[in-house]
C-alpha cells in the first residue's frame, strides 16, 4: 500500500464513518437502518496480505459504531464477517491473476452492474447477520427479515448515490 | 511441531476470522443481560449532536411547550382548590431531560438522557413526556442516563385500562413503533375500542395513570381465556425531544416493605 491510497483510505474511513454516526444516525426513514459506514469496508483496497488488517479493521469499526447504537459485539460481528466474505466474493468475481485483479473495487472501476451485484450481496450479508444477532430470537424471523431487506436496499442506495457524487467530482 | 505451526501460518486469516467472530459473538450475547453502556465520551459526542439536530425543531419544540405549560397550569388550579394532598411529604417530583440519542428500529431501543447522576437521576426510575409513558432509567453516569424504551421486547409495565380497571401487562412485541400489546386482561371483563390504557401504578417506577394510549384492536379467541388487545401508544417514540424523569420519593420505601413481605414467605 502506497502513500496516496492511505490517504485515500483515511478519508474514506472519516467520510463514511462520520457521516454515519452524525447524520445517518438521526434519520430513520419508514422505520429501516442505513448503515453507510459498511461502505468504507467495502471500498478497502484489494491485496492478498491485507486480510488479517482488514478483519482488525472490521472488527474496531464495528465496535466504535457499537457504542453510539448503545449495543456491544454486534456491529462488530457483522463487520467482520462481511470483510471476510468480501475477499471470497472479490476471489470470485476478480479471479488472481486477471489484470483487474488488484483494482479496488469502486464504482468506476467495476462499473455499476458488476458493482451493484457486489455490494448488494455483502450488505444483505452484513445486514442480516447484524439484525438476527440484535433481535436473538427466531420467532421474529420474518419482522426482522423484513427489516433487513428493506434496510439493505436503503443502504445500498446510500453507497450508490456516494459512488457516483465521487465520481461526477472526479470528472470534473 | 513444524507442521503445526506451518497449518497455522497457511489459515492464519481464517484463524484470526474464527477468533474475532467468537469474540463478538461472546459480547453481543452476553451483553444481552447487562445494561446498556453509558458513556461520558460518546455521551457529549451525541449531545452536540443533538443541538445541531434540534436547531430547525425549535419551533414546534416552542409551541409543544407552550402547550404543555397550559395544560400543567389547568391540573395546578385543579389540584390547589380541594388540597387533599396534605402532608408535608411530596409524593414525587420531575427531572426535565433531553433526549439525545434515540432509535425505534432495532427490537431491543434504548434512549440516552442529558442528565445523570449529578442531576438526581438514579437507576429504576420512571421516564415519562408529557404526552405519556417512555421508559425506565436502567444506567446513569455522572451527566448522562440510559433509558430501556417501552419498544424493548423485554420490558413489561403493569397497566389497567381506565375505564373498567382491569389490570394487565403491556409488552411491545417488536413489530411497530407505534404498537403495544396489553396481555393477561381476563376475557370476563368489558373491553371497548377507543378505552385509554393508563399504568396501574402497582410497582413503583411509575405513579397511577400515567397514559400508555388507547386500545385499538381487540380480538377474543374462543379457547382462550385472555384477550388480545392492541394498543394505539399516545407517545411517538421517533420523535420524543423533551422527557421527565420521575422522582418517587415513596418509591423506595414501599418497594422495601413490599420486599420484607415476600421475603417472609420466599
Amino acid at each position: 500500500m502506497n502513500k496516496v491510497s492511505r490517504l485515500e483510505q483515511l478519508a474514506n474511513f472519516l467520510l463514511y464513518v462520520a457521516l454515519q454516526l452524525t447524520v445517518v444516525r438521526v434519520i430513520v426513514f419508514a422505520h429501516t437502518a442505513c448503515f453507510i459506514y459498511v461502505a468504507f469496508l467495502l471500498l478497502l483496497p484489494r491485496g492478498q496480505k491485507g486480510l488479517i488488517s482488514h478483519l482488525f479493521i472490521g472488527f474496531f469499526v464495528g465496535l466504535l459504531v457499537d457504542l453510539f447504537y448503545h449495543s456491544i459485539g454486534v456491529h462488530a460481528f457483522a463487520s467482520v464477517l462481511m470483510v471476510y466474505s468480501r475477499t471470497l466474493l472479490l476471489k470470485l468475481m476478480l479471479p488472481t491473476g486477471s489484470y483487474e485483479s488488484a483494482i479496488q473495487p469502486t464504482l468506476r472501476n467495476l462499473g455499476w452492474q458488476r458493482f451493484s451485484l457486489f455490494s448488494l450481496l455483502l450488505i444483505s450479508v452484513h445486514h442480516i447477520a447484524l439484525f438476527f444477532l440484535e433481535a436473538n430470537n427466531i420467532l421474529l424471523f420474518f419482522v426482522v427479515m423484513r427489516r433487513a431487506i428493506l434496510s439493505t436496499l436503503s443502504t445500498y442506495v446510500a453507497v450508490l448515490l456516494m459512488q457516483s457524487m465521487v465520481l461526477l467530482i472526479n470528472k470534473k | 511441531m513444524k507442521r503445526l505451526f506451518y497449518f497455522i501460518y497457511l489459515y492464519r486469516a481464517c484463524i484470526v476470522f474464527i477468533l474475532l467472530e467468537c469474540i463478538s459473538a461472546h459480547l453481543a450475547v452476553k451483553h444481552k443481560s447487562h445494561e446498556p453502556l453509558s458513556s461520558d465520551i460518546v455521551g457529549s459526542v451525541q449531545s452536540f449532536i443533538d443541538e445541531v439536530k434540534s436547531y430547525p425543531f425549535l419551533k414546534v419544540e416552542n409551541a409543544r411547550l407552550l402547550q404543555e405549560n397550559a395544560t400543567l397550569r389547568e391540573q395546578l388550579l385543579q389540584v390547589e382548590a380541594p388540597a387533599v394532598h396534605s402532608r408535608d411529604v411530596v409524593p414525587c417530583h420531575f427531572i426535565p431531560a433531553q433526549v439525545i440519542n434515540n432509535s425505534v428500529v432495532g427490537t431491543k431501543n434504548y434512549l440516552t438522557l442529558n442528565k445523570g447522576a449529578m442531576h438526581g437521576v438514579v437507576s429504576g426510575m420512571g421516564v415519562v413526556s408529557a404526552e405519556g409513558i417512555v421508559g425506565r432509567v436502567q444506567a446513569v453516569s455522572e451527566r448522562f442516563a440510559t433509558v430501556t424504551s417501552l419498544l424493548h421486547t423485554s420490558v413489561q409495565v403493569s397497566a389497567k385500562i381506565s375505564r373498567s380497571k382491569a389490570l394487565g401487562t403491556v409488552q411491545w412485541s417488536g413489530k411497530d413503533p407505534c404498537r403495544v400489546q396489553m396481555l393477561y386482561v381476563p376475557r370476563h371483563v368489558l373491553v371497548t375500542l377507543g378505552d385509554v390504557v393508563v399504568t396501574s401504578g402497582y410497582n413503583a417506577t411509575f405513579l397511577e395513570g400515567v397514559v400508555i394510549g388507547h386500545i385499538k384492536q381487540v380480538k377474543l379467541r374462543k379457547e382462550a381465556s385472555f384477550y388480545d388487545i392492541e394498543i394505539h401508544l399516545n407517545t411517538d417514540f421517533s420523535t420524543l425531544q423533551r422527557v421527565y424523569v420521575v422522582n418517587n420519593t415513596l418509591g423506595q420505601e414501599r418497594s422495601d416493605l413490599e420486599r420484607c413481605t415476600r421475603e417472609f414467605y420466599e
